[in-house]
């Protein structure tokens, strides 16, 4: 009984509930981090931005990563200091060497920079998220698709064999596997035959972050 | 966010106060310092890129009927320029900006410039501040100031530089910093002009580079003001001449090193790769805030600094 997508469009931002623009942050990401825009991140136990464990609901998701992971060779490399540059390297791919001079680096022309920082949406409960729906125990189409009653309800997050994230309707026990409340469902995933208040499968939802899954605003 | 209200400010709203003092305002800023050293550049880029390549040695002898030797360019190392954003905002209720008697609050722009120029001060001057570590590295590799910058050339290069066996301390490298830290003394200024009397290009044929501007924090002004002023060889009663006044050199204080005895040299600008990057000149805008009426004032701006080259810097941090 498998999700019913095995890729989901990235989760972010879509409104407010005060009508400022989403809190961003920019943290220095930790090594090794390969995970795609769109997901959940938290902070490591050394500091660093890392992806989402997928199982810490209490404290465990400080936003919506707005960029891929780096996969920076040391944690945060890169991250500028006090009054300070971006750099060494200041891009993320890095090739070959350079002759006689080993510490030197030779970067491709319109490499992708990189300051070391990960930058994300954070989960604060003034930030509406959207994410597409799906069912890591669903077994027929009903289980796929949202309805008003999941406006209100709480769910978890689960990451598909891809790295992508949905919003997970198998996950509904609160305060063992869920992180959101659905506050809505898009519009636009509305079922096309015109019946009223009815989606598609897989629709994108609104959700918060519970405020008990926040790692830097929660409690 | 944080907002100035009239609660904060009480003294602001009854006349009868003789003087205010400001600070951004009663206390003159110093001038500009960074743009007297640095290159200071435009981009129209998120980053800006530089790259070093390595030309030729010197001819070799051919002998009779043998066929030239060939030899290539050598591609160097990258250096990347990544403009960082920086930016400050302040917030002030409509009503203590109506009712401020002395116009202080009216004045934000002028101090949020203040806070602009202290910025672009210390991002351009940590360059000297940190270019004895790897916080701040040239296209090869290593700190800006370092007595072992290798060479594209390698140890043919210092092998081919006449007479640089006798000022580098390592082969196939060049220094611009002394092996041991030194303080700032007509010795130490002896040093890195034998230095760059010495200098080479990569592949280890003399080049030209005179340097030209001590760099100094305000502690070691008097110190220079002896080494660069006395007739007589400083520090001593002998009657020797002072030999470093021929090397034109001059000096200038900056006010935002942050070390007490680190200072530098360099030369006058077209022969260095110092760079400042304003990617975006301060700029400063404002906007009622339509549910409260409150006044925000910001000002921000885009730059970069940094080192493509050690060339035309030398620099001892200290001890």
């Amino acid at each position: 009984m498998p999700a019913n997508l095995t890729v989901h469009t990235p989760m972010g931002a879509v409104q407010t509930i005060s009508g400022n623009t989403p809190l961003t942050a920019a943290m220095p990401e930790l090594a090794g981090q390969t995970f795609l825009l769109g997901i959940p991140v938290q902070l490591s136990t050394t500091g660093f931005i890392q992806r989402w464990d997928g199982t810490t609901v209490a404290a465990g998701i400080a936003g919506i990563t707005l960029q891929p992971g780096s996969n920076l060779n040391i944690n945060g490399r890169g991250t500028p200091g006090w009054f300070s540059q971006v750099g060494p390297p200041a891009a993320i791919q890095t090739y070959g060497a350079v002759v006689n001079q080993p510490p030197a680096y030779n970067i491709a022309v319109g490499a992708p920079p990189t300051d070391g920082r990960n930058y994300f949406e954070r989960a604060v409960s003034d930030t509406i998220f959207e994410g597409q729906f799906d069912n890591s125990a669903g077994s027929v189409a009903a289980d796929y698709a949202p309805t008003l009653l999941d406006i209100g309800k709480e769910y978890g997050i689960t990451f598909d064999a891809n790295g992508t994230a949905y919003v997970d309707k198998a996950k509904a026990v609160s305060g063992t596997s869920t992180v959101l409340k659905i506050t809505g469902i898009n519009p636009v995933d509305a079922v096309q035959d015109g019946t009223p208040n009815t989606w598609i499968m897989n629709a994108r939802v609104r959700f918060v972050v519970l405020p008990s899954a926040q790692q830097l605003y929660g409690g | 966010m944080p907002t100035q209200v009239r609660g904060a400010f009480p003294k602001l709203l009854a006349a009868g106060l003789n003087h205010i003092y400001l600070d951004a305002v009663d206390t003159e800023q110093r001038a500009e310092e960074f743009s007297k050293l640095f290159n200071v550049e435009t981009s129209e880029s998120a980053y800006e890129q530089d790259a070093k390549f390595g030309t030729f040695g010197p001819l070799q002898e051919k002998p009779e009927n043998t066929p030239v030797a060939y030899t290539n360019m050598v591609q160097g190392g990258d250096k990347r320029y990544v403009h960082l954003t920086y930016g400050l905002a302040v917030r002030t209720s409509r009503e203590l900006y109506d009712d401020d008697k002395y116009g202080i609050i009216k004045k934000a722009p002028i101090a949020l410039a203040r806070s602009e120029r202290y910025t672009k001060e210390m991002v351009a001057m940590n360059i000297f501040n940190q270019g004895f570590t790897n916080n701040v590295t040239t296209v090869d590799g290593v700190s800006l100031f370092n007595a072992q910058h290798p060479l594209l050339g390698g140890a043919e290069a210092t092998n081919i530089g006449p007479g640089v066996g006798n000022v580098i301390y390592a082969v196939g490298t060049y220094p611009n910093r002394p092996a041991v830290d030194v303080d700032l003394s007509i010795t130490a200024l002896q040093l890195a002009t034998n230095h760059y009397e010495r200098l080479i290009d990569s592949q280890g044929m003399p080049i030209t580079i005179r340097l030209r501007l001590i760099v100094i924090p305000p502690e070691l002004k008097f110190i220079a003001r002896e080494i660069l002023g006395s007739s007589g060889k400083p520090g001593t009663d002998w009657n020797d001449i002072n030999s470093i006044i021929g090397e034109d050199l001059a000096f200038m204080v900056s006010h935002y090193t942050t070390s007490q005895g680190a200072w530098w040299i360099i030369s006058d600008k077209q022969y260095h790769y110092l760079k400042v990057y304003m990617r975006q000149a301060p700029k400063s805008s404002y906007d009622d805030d339509f549910d409260t009426d409150a006044i925000k004032q910001k000002t921000t701006m885009r730059m970069s600094a940094g080192a493509t080259d050690w060339l035309g810097t030398w620099g001892s941090n200290g001890p």
